[in-house]
């Protein structure tokens, strides 16, 4: 008796902890909102002094005490408590962009083995293998073009998979502004979902074929033999395992969260847990010290606790401005009066550009929109997250006609044989040397340059890039007279980032 | 009993958090946790912050109808950000449009139909697309950039270039090895700059034309030392017969030009440095090179071998930067703000920063990082040298543009103005360990010009190729004439050593609003 009621009481809680990893988390229910002011206003000014005024303090510490911001980020940032729900998103969101913001010293752990001693520097601009570089110390070095969390100028291409010493020996890859990561993963995931159910059907079934289609876009035909055994000959666009992979230039990753860990290797040589645990060898360094796989002394760069926070920050990024000309005309007096939509003067080249996106073929790669049904994000380690409620705007807005949430993103989150003139030098995760996913248009007229190695400085030679499958539409564009090419640039011009104020 | 399992576990993992995060309350975990209401006093009154709202936002908007126009009809934004000699020769527009013309020009992402690049290449096939060279060919360039702005951006317009925006200079077009990095500056406070250093070469001219005359008039060799705005630069000799003798000269070139433009000082104007850029990153050949090849008063090895000599990078384009929009650019960057020192506002962090700035003095920094320079004339000259008929168009550098701007000494009418620049202007060795791979304009390997140290903490990584991610780096890596200030800092407690980071963290550019 005496020993019943301690056992009963561990199996108690026993139960009671392998049913919170089953049931989701919540937020603690006493969190503040999180702020946004109108992005162009007053307050917004006041709020992008304060977050100046932080950056500039946060600085100066690091200056007195190298490593204290990161060690107090480790500190504070308890994956315990943010998978239980207990830290507020507002503060999560706010931690996590000081963490993307910082720049990394050889106390964090940026590069490896004896980098911080090496007489010319850490710094490797053509990546080494699979293992990268570094070639930078934070993330705004290369994402900034446009506005924070933007893309990266041609100057900023990072050169993947090389020799360590030929920038032409690895390939180019021109940072991508950073719009909307929650919702872009949250719509891909729904994707793959629709495209395994179909699977499954087929499985079921146990015969014949099955056209796949996610949310419109059209991925081939799977096909079933008497077997059982799927054929995936004439699947078009997807991987074998149908998950649709929406991040990368050739669309190798389902997560954000996969890329950040990988690109925080790659170009800081920083190593998060989450990189460690699941990297290869090649990608981690592989020494001996199983915490400190790139052997530069630093165990634990960045535990759970700070990466999760980033990827919040992350999650919540804005989309671009939606159908922007007919958003602007709906907009009240402008922000503040402050920033006329200037494209009301070219309304008549916007609508007709519109209308040549569509027919020269541009709109069936650069799908312009797709319904979103259900907005929670999963991250691992932390309760789902409702974009519609927490992003940054402009943000998600239901749509009871759409019976769900439309998502302006130019793409069909699909790959497709970009040509010759494209092909990659490597094959990435599998990935054909001409495939590439298409890319997201928008915000597109905030991201010059363009293409995946940043070689085109206007439309024109993005449009001019386009071969392979995109070779009809590139041939119907040359083929148009000068106004109206001007009209589709137009149209393209007008696919924007929101405007904001900030203080750099 | 449910119930009571949940609160057990809830303050188990409270628990746990507290003591995850304690160890470091001490060293001010919970300041992040602060809202940002902590940073309120910073922000400035209503109006004036209205105000930086309009402005920040009347400089973006010409841009955007601009970029939406060019985008109808390809060529108009360059139009519209290009000045003629001839808008400057009649005064047609003032020095306002001049710069809201130079931001817009800044920018812009020159394309091949403006001359972007070189010859080579079948520019009008359907595929055709622009070709980046990230590693130089000799002294030919690039291009590896479409804009200004793809290197200077870091801390705000017109700021430094990041990490991965080194340049790699006087390479063979392939390999990073042997490449002659060099990292991109920010561009705040070119106006004073380029004064100073008109004035401090006239000085030095006059000071060595009276030692020649000096000399003559005795009828003896005679020799003085050289110092302009408190900078030694050696000593000048003059033979009894007045002619000079420059062998003891140092730290600038025997022409007695202060060069302050490039890492390693070989510019001496902004118009010169803004061409070269120009021709070096974007294969943007100017009229002037062109013309100046033709006359073979230039050697133009390096800038092709074009069947004409208006298109000699052969790329079918013509004059594809005329005078006139070099006189924008540097009338632009003339301009811009001047960076500004930001004492810390917490208490403890200024200890360390009044601490700091002492030991800056005292460890030898500010022998060479000479904290503040006098400027006298703060008119400049934004046109070529030109024949006596022509105009000028001059600007004020401590009035026009941009603020904060550099100020007086004092607050009389004559009083000389302070550039803290934090540089002599002066190019010193700085040992083996820096060394670049090749001399650059006859100046050797380890010489370079001291590095102006104003908004230095928005501009890591540092040094000339951008090898130090922090200041503490930077120190390190200081060799030569700088070792012994070098040595000292290294010899001092962790404590000074921060005071001195904490200082150089300190000098910054003013906060100020804009629309990206």
């Amino acid at each position: 008796m005496t020993e019943r009621i301690p056992l009963g009481l561990l199996f108690a809680l026993v139960l009671l902890l392998s049913a919170c990893d089953s049931t989701p988390t919540t937020w603690r229910a006493d969190c503040p909102p999180i702020e946004r002011p109108p992005p162009m206003s007053l307050e917004a000014a006041r709020h992008a002094h304060r977050l100046a005024a932080r950056r500039t303090e946060l600085r100066l510490r690091e200056a007195a005490v190298p490593g204290s911001f990161l060690r107090e980020m480790h500190g504070a940032l308890d994956p315990e408590r943010m998978a239980a729900g207990e830290v507020c998103l507002s503060e999560l969101a706010d931690r996590g962009e000081m963490l993307f913001e910082h720049e990394y010293s050889f106390t964090d752990g940026l590069g490896s083995h004896e980098a911080s001693k090496a007489p010319a520097g850490p710094f490797r601009r053509v990546h080494f293998g699979a293992f990268g570089g570094p070639e930078t110390i934070s993330c705004p070095s290369c994402h900034w073009v446009g506005g924070p969390n933007g893309a990266g100028a041609e100057t900023d291409n990072a050169f993947l998979t090389g020799d360590g010493e030929r920038p032409g020996r690895g390939d180019a890859r021109n940072p991508p502004a950073l719009l909307g990561l929650g919702v872009v993963e949250t719509l891909a995931r729904e994707m793959t979902e629709e495209l395994q159910q179909q699977r499954a059907r087929l499985q079921k079934n146990g015969k014949g074929e099955a056209r796949l289609i996610a949310k419109g876009v059209d991925f081939g035909v799977l096909r079933i033999n008497d077997k059982g055994e799927l054929s995936m000959a004439s699947v078009r666009g997807v991987d074998g395992d149908l998950v649709v992979k929406p991040f990368g230039w050739k669309g190798t990753l389902a997560r954000f969260g996969d890329f950040s860990s990988e690109a925080l290797q790659l170009h800081m040589g920083i190593q998060s847990d989450v990189l460690v645990a699941k990297g290869s060898a090649e990608l981690t360094g592989g020494g001996k010290d199983a915490d400190d796989p790139d052997g530069d002394g630093i165990r634990g760069e960045f535990r759970s606790g700070p990466f999760s926070a980033m990827l919040v920050h992350l999650a919540l990024f804005e989309m671009a401005k939606v159908e922007p000309l007919v958003q602007s005309l709906q907009i009240e007096p402008a922000a503040l009066g402050l920033l006329p939509p200037t494209t009301t003067s070219f309304a008549a080249d916007f609508q007709r550009g519109r209308k040549h996106f569509h027919a020269l073929g541009c709109a069936d790669c650069h799908l312009p929109m797709m319904v979103l049904k259900d907005p929670v994000l999963k991250l691992d380690g932390l309760p789902p997250v409702d974009l519609s409620a927490t992003m940054q705007q402009p943000g998600l807005k239901y749509d009871a006609n759409l019976d769900g949430y439309p998502v302006w993103l130019f793409s069909d989150l699909k790959r497709h044989d970009m040509g010759k003139i494209n092909q990659a030098q490597y094959v990435h995760n599998g990935v054909s040397r001409n495939d590439y996913l298409t890319p997201r248009l928008w915000g597109v007229a905030d991201s010059a340059p363009y293409l995946h190695d940043g070689r085109a400085p206007s439309f024109d030679y993005a449009i001019a890039g386009h071969d392979g499958e995109g070779r009809k539409s590139r041939a119907a564009y040359a083929a148009l007279g000068h106004e109206e090419k001007g009209a589709l640039r137009v149209y393209l011009m007008s696919l924007r980032r929101a405007s904001r104020v900030i203080v750099p | 009993m449910r119930r009571v399992a949940v609160l057990v576990l809830g303050a188990v993992l409270a628990v746990v958090g507290v003591r995850s995060s304690g160890g470091d309350l001490a060293s001010g975990a919970s300041r992040y946790a602060a809202g940002l209401e902590a940073y309120d006093a910073v922000i400035p009154d209503d109006h004036i912050l209205l105000e930086q709202l309009e402005e920040a936002v009347e400089l973006r908007r010409r841009e955007d109808f601009d970029r939406v126009l060019d985008a109808k009809d390809p060529g108009e934004l360059i139009e519209h950000a290009t000045l003629k000699e001839k808008h400057f020769e009649h005064r047609e527009l003032g020095i306002d449009t001049l710069f809201i013309v130079g931001d817009e020009l800044f920018g812009y992402l020159f394309r091949p139909e403006n001359g972007w690049g070189r010859g080579g290449q079948n520019r009008q096939v359907i595929d055709y697309t622009p070709q980046l060279s990230r590693v130089h060919r000799g002294r030919t360039g690039g291009p590896d950039a479409f804009g200004c702005f793809s290197c200077h951006f870091k801390g705000g317009p017109d700021g430094a270039g990041t990490q991965t925006q080194v340049a790699f200079f006087n390479g063979d077009g392939e390999r990073l090895a042997g490449a002659d990095q060099r990292n991109a500056p920010h561009l705040l406070g070119l106006g004073p700059i380029a004064a100073l250093a008109i004035e401090m070469s006239a000085d030095l001219k006059s000071q060595a034309t009276k030692v020649s005359e000096q000399a003559k008039t005795e009828g003896k060799r005679t020799e003085q030392p050289l110092a302009t705005k408190g900078v030694r630069f050696g000593r000048i000799i003059a033979a009894a017969d007045g002619r000079l003798d420059y062998s003891a000269v140092e730290g600038i070139d025997a022409d007695l030009i202060v060069r302050p433009f490039g890492w390693k000082g070989h510019q001496a104007t902004l118009r010169d440095m803004v061409e070269e850029s120009l021709h070096l990153h974007q294969g943007l050949l100017s009229a002037d090179i062109e013309k100046a090849v033709h006359a073979g008063t230039r050697d133009g090895a390096i800038y092709g071998t074009g069947r004409h000599w208006y298109d000699l990078d052969d790329d079918g384009v013509n004059a594809e930067i005329d005078s006139g929009m070099l006189s924008t650019v540097v009338g632009y960057l003339s301009q811009l703000e001047a960076p500004v020192t930001q004492p810390p506002r917490d208490p403890g962090l200024l200890d360390q920063f009044a601490a700091g700035r002492t030991q800056f003095e005292s460890l030898g920094c500010a022998g060479c990082h000479v904290p503040a320079l006098q400027l006298i004339n703060t008119k400049f000259e934004t046109r070529p040298a030109q024949a006596a008929d022509r105009e000028s168009f001059i600007l004020d550098v401590a009035k026009d543009g941009e603020v904060p701007k550099i100020e007086p000494m004092f607050a009389t009418v004559t009083t000389p103005y302070l550039v803290h620049l934090f540089s002599d202007l002066k190019r010193h060795d700085m040992g083996d360990g820096l060394a670049t791979p090749t001399e650059q304009n006859s100046i050797p390997p380890r010489v370079f010009l001291t590095r102006p140290l104003w908004d230095l903490a928005d501009t890591a990584p540092y040094l000339h190729d951008g090898r130090a991610p922090t200041v503490h780096e930077a120190i390190i890596h200081h060799g030569g004439e700088a070792q012994t200030a070098r040595d000292a800092y290294l010899a001092l407690g962790e404590d000074e050593r921060a005071a001195v980071r904490v200082f150089l963290a300190s000098l910054g550019r003013h906060p100020k609003l804009f629309v990206p």
